[in-house]
């Protein structure tokens, strides 16, 4: 008979999934005192990805793992092993109380003794201050943390977060979500410093503006997704400078609302010039030299209007790969209700590509009928989520109900009805109406 | 013979006959299924598996051919995950949940242990992941709230930890305990 013991080695290799299945940190820890195999398939549920705050406050247990951290410092024991192991921690939103704080040399702890960590998450933590940071210094270098997540961190200075960034030299994925210290010198940096970045999600900071996307557009190698939701400052003479980074293929510029058509035209162009780099090129940009999107956002850009439906088929020739694109339904409403059935088949069809369509704003009776045919005509298309705004009708009941019954509005019947039809022509696609948040 | 049946072969010897819609379930034998033009005449051999054992998982197989939501349990994630701009985590090593546990998956698991361990190594075999969740899941539930002394009795387990080592063990994973 099967054993969970050394000898069946088939087994034993399962048992980490089996213990996955525990739920509480307690059943884990008397799991791993059963055996060495036990004690082997355990660790790494414990440490791999520590869950703070499962029994007490996250407070808490973040600060009994920081010092059950400094503690075991002598190399050959098994939980500094164990600790070599942490790959991911998950910070966000632990804050300080007025009477429990987080020592300033937590940072420190954390980038020289945790060796496997490759992302780190502090958003909205209290304790991410300039002292933390001073204490690193500028020697320690962190070569494995590639995804680092400091949003709403607003203790961070400008000098601070550039030194941060200045020990996490292999960072490939930034987020730094309503932090008002980022600027166009931050950003400088961090493509200074960080050649792998890929991702970049400045959503809703403020300070990023046209000049930061100019300082960015300089990276030209494996730069390729880009969140600027909701930078007010952001207009169509920055988003034309992205033209130059050919390797986009994310955007998300949603929210901005000095962006209009005509600066998503430009991004679609090639470039006037591009950067000359050693031995290569002379400077003139070539037909091929433009980003090729796979995702658009451009949701709620109040400045983005397609006046005729042509302005908006436009996007399929702009971006022929486009899989993902999210627009406001209000932007394209002045006509989607008027086209004919011929027109819609004939021109939806060019987003040939196209998998998932999200439309926001959908508040008033979308053509139930004409959205049927457009998603139809789309030969890739897997999901349509529409978003519509709440209204006061959905609290009247205690708590969301569906709109049923309101003229004029999206209602989730509706959106059923649509399935109903497009499964009749034997076409599988997942239609959604979710409720937009207030605001973001 | 209806040309959808296909026939296993167990590893004592023993023929079991199983429809093609049942059994493609299982990743090994859907891609075996793939790579030859039409069902194969001969029985496949399953070298892994008895036959008490493979009865049972065919079982299981029956009884879910019909229910999607079970089977696209794993599949569900990856939906939209390229375009997510905050990656998921690898999911192998975190904490997981089942949800919905039927009551005739309570009565199907409720079995020796030996049965059990067989149709974890089964399931992990020939590819069936809702399979392997709920057994893994159910040698799990014998775990819950109990003492190390009590784990080891149950699973027939002795210690190979020195005195030290467990003290050890003890000590330095006790922050845990907080989490």
């Amino acid at each position: 008979m099967h054993k969970l013991n050394n000898a069946d080695k088939d087994l034993t290799k399962l048992l980490t999934r089996i213990l996955s299945y525990l739920t509480s940190p307690e059943d884990i820890v008397a799991c791993m005192q059963v055996s060495r195999v036990w004690y082997r398939a355990a660790i790494p549920l414990l440490y791999d990805s520590p869950k703070f705050g499962q029994r007490h406050s996250p407070l808490h247990s973040f600060k009994r793992f920081l010092s059950a951290l400094s503690t075991n410092t002598q190399s050959d024991s098994l939980s500094f092993l164990a600790f070599a192991r942490v790959a991911h921690l998950n910070l966000k939103n632990i804050s300080e109380s007025i009477y429990e704080s987080v020592g300033d040399e937590w940072l420190t702890l954390i980038l020289s003794r945790l060796q496997s960590l490759e992302s780190l998450n502090v958003d909205g933590c209290t304790f991410v201050n300039p002292e933390s940071v001073r204490l690193v210094g500028p020697l320690l270098k962190h070569r494995r943390l590639t995804r680092l997540d400091v949003s709403r961190c607003n203790g961070l200075t400008s000098s601070a977060l550039v030194g941060l960034i200045g020990a996490l030299p292999e960072l490939s994925t930034f987020t730094a979500q309503d932090l008002q210290c980022v600027s166009s010198s931050t950003i400088g940096m961090l493509i200074h410093t960080c050649p792998q970045l890929k991702t970049l999600d400045l959503g809703l900071c403020q300070r990023v503006d046209d000049r930061a996307l100019f300082v960015l557009a300089q990276i030209q190698s494996k730069f390729s997704n880009l969140r600027i939701a909701g930078c007010l400052g952001i207009s169509n003479v920055g988003i034309s400078h992205l033209s130059r980074c050919k390797g986009l293929r994310t955007l998300d510029i949603s929210k901005c609302d000095k962006i209009s058509i005509d600066g998503i035209r430009a991004l679609s162009q090639p470039p006037q010039w591009i950067m000359p780099r050693a031995g290569i090129g002379n400077g003139f940009a070539s037909k091929h030299d433009k980003p090729l999107l796979l995702a658009l956002l451009m949701h709620q850009t109040r400045s983005i209007k397609f006046h005729t439906y042509m302005s908006f088929f436009d996007l399929s020739t702009m971006f022929p790969q486009l899989r993902y694109l999210s627009v406001s339904f209000t932007s394209i409403i002045s006509w989607f209700n008027d086209l004919s059935e011929d027109t819609i088949t004939r021109y939806w069809k060019h987003f040939k590509l196209l998998e998932i369509m999200q439309l926001y704003d959908a508040i008033f009776q979308v053509d139930m009928r004409r959205m049927a045919i457009s998603t139809l005509a789309l030969p890739r298309i897997r999901a349509v989520q529409f978003y519509r705004p709440e209204f006061e009708l959905d609290h009247l009941l205690g708590g969301y109900c569906d709109s049923i019954g309101v003229e004029g509005y999206l209602t989730q019947s509706a959106i059923q009805e649509l399935a109903k039809v497009t499964r009749s022509h034997g076409r599988d696609i997942m239609y959604s109406l979710n409720i937009q948040p207030l605001s973001e | 013979m209806s040309s959808n049946i296909i026939k296993l072969q167990s590893s004592e010897g023993s023929i079991l006959e199983v429809s093609q819609d049942v059994i493609k379930q299982s990743k090994l034998i859907k891609s075996l299924l793939a790579d030859c033009d039409g069902p194969p005449n001969e029985a496949i051999p399953l070298p892994n598996v008895n036959g008490p054992i493979l009865a049972r998982v065919i079982e299981f197989c029956k009884h879910y051919q019909n229910d999607p939501q079970r089977l696209a349990m794993n599949s569900s994630l990856s939906n939209n995950k390229s375009f997510e701009f905050n990656e998921e985590y690898d999911d192998i090593n975190v904490q997981r949940t089942i949800e919905n546990v039927t009551e005739w998956d309570h009565e199907f698991f409720k079995v020796d242990q030996g049965t059990l361990f067989d149709l974890i190594l089964a399931a992990n075999y020939l590819g069936i992941p809702p399979l392997l969740d709920l057994a893994c899941y159910s040698v799990a539930n014998m775990m819950k709230g109990k003492s190390v002394e009590e784990i080891r009795s149950t699973f027939n387990i002795k210690s190979d930890f020195t005195p030290e080592e467990e003290e050890m063990v003890i000590r330095d994973n006790s922050w845990c305990k907080d989490l």
